[in-house]
């Protein structure tokens, strides 16, 4: 008896519930969302994508992060053997600017992300209800996309360390991280983020490379990002 | 304080029905993210048992065992041999998520085959092996606030669909 109500108690619906001048920011899945990442004995398993999408002014300046996939926010990697993926999200990495004991700019086990919110990659759409407190217009939305082993014929899996094209390895990244950006002032209702370049492919600065020629497969993971303004 | 409820309320249980029943069995089970103890009895003379388990489990994004799962089980033995067994059960519980980022109380349904080797003269041990198909979804709540903004957003959880596991059964 206690589990069935034990059951029932869990089975609640969650929603969103907007106001008017909230933003309803809507991150839809490409056809590239869930790409295979190798098990062993020739298995492989379909995995999402690490995401992070943040606000920065105009100038340029990171102001806050608003979701990252939980394996960056936590360093969750499983089985890594100590590789703590500075490829996997570079950009947001160095804007963000928050270097940790071993010099990179990625949360740890012991220090995760506190700064927004955080859960593992949705294997589908994911909306996000943002609220701004003290932020005013016009501001920029940003959001980093990236996959493990996204190997194209640029970015091989044994490209030799120290080339422009090295991205961590056999277990790297493969292509770059990809980054979307938007602008949103009070006379927009509504903004699409455009593609504006990609991130450091072995994640050692926090460049912004315009370049998207030798990017292929990658443009896939996302189909596009909207961000707009509810107006009830 | 609902791992404290589930373990109180299993003792009792456990206290409460040891000496009634002719054959009861307690078990220990260990999945590749998940430890469960176990208490199951036989329901009169039929070759049915039923039974609860509450464990310990890893699935969430923390990598902590400190998920919480109860289960209330129905099994039924349909091949027993005077060293082996092979059992069917059916159950349902939850499967609690709390970390620093959300909770999540899940139910989960589910359906299992156990294989036992008896063990001794009395045949009082045995070990076992399970594998488990289980269904259990739940989205959750996620909010952070700070002093430049607020956001919420819907995460969804679910439990690993398929569970194997290895186990020791003392029976009394």
């Amino acid at each position: 008896m206690l589990t069935v109500i034990l059951m029932a108690a869990s089975c609640e619906k969650e929603e969103l519930n907007y106001s008017q001048g909230d933003l309803k920011l809507k991150i839809e899945t490409g056809k590239g969302w869930n790409h295979d990442f190798p098990l062993f004995l020739g298995l492989s398993k379909k995995n999402p994508p690490q995401f992070a999408v943040w606000i920065e002014d105009t100038n340029g300046q990171y102001i806050t992060t608003l979701y990252v996939s939980s394996k960056i926010a936590t360093e969750g990697w499983i089985m890594n053997g100590g590789n703590r993926r500075k490829e996997a999200l570079p950009y947001w990495c160095h804007q963000r600017g928050k270097q940790y004991a071993d010099g990179l700019y990625l949360p740890t086990k012991d220090k995760p992300l506190t700064d927004g919110i955080t859960g593992a990659t949705p294997k589908s759409d994911k909306e996000m209800l943002v609220k701004l407190n003290t932020i005013f217009y016009p501001i920029i939305i940003k959001a980093e996309f990236n996959h493990s082993v996204d190997f194209n014929d640029f970015y091989t899996k044994d490209v030799p360390e120290g080339s422009q094209y090295y991205s961590g390895g056999k277990m790297g990244s493969g292509q770059p991280a990809l980054v979307y950006s938007g602008i949103l002032n009070s006379s927009t209702n509504k903004v699409t983020l455009k593609l504006i370049g990609h991130s450091s492919p072995d994640g050692s600065s926090g460049n912004l490379y315009p370049d998207l020629s030798e990017i292929t497969t990658a443009r896939e993971i996302v189909k596009q990002v909207v961000v707009e303004t509810v107006i009830q | 304080m609902k791992m404290k409820t589930m373990l109180t309320f299993t003792a009792i249980l456990i206290c409460t029905h040891v000496y009634c029943q002719k054959i009861n069995f307690i078990s220990i089970e260990l999945g590749f993210n998940q430890i469960n103890l176990a208490y199951s009895r036989s329901v009169s003379s039929l070759p049915v048992y039923v039974g609860m388990e509450v464990g310990i489990a890893n699935q969430d994004i923390n990598n902590a065992f400190d998920d919480i799962v109860w289960n209330t089980k129905i099994g039924y033995f349909f091949l027993q041999k005077k060293k082996t067994a092979l059992s069917v059960n059916l159950f349902g519980g939850v499967y609690v998520v709390e970390n620093d980022y959300y909770k999540a109380t899940t139910p989960v349904i589910g359906c299992g085959l156990d294989f036992s080797r008896f063990l001794g003269k009395k045949q009082k041990h045995s070990i076992n092996l399970g594998v488990d198909f289980q269904y259990g979804k739940r989205d959750y709540r996620e909010v952070f606030e700070s002093e430049y903004v607020r956001v919420e957003s819907i995460g969804s959880f679910s439990v690993i669909p398929v569970k194997i596991s290895i186990g020791y059964s003392f029976r009394f």
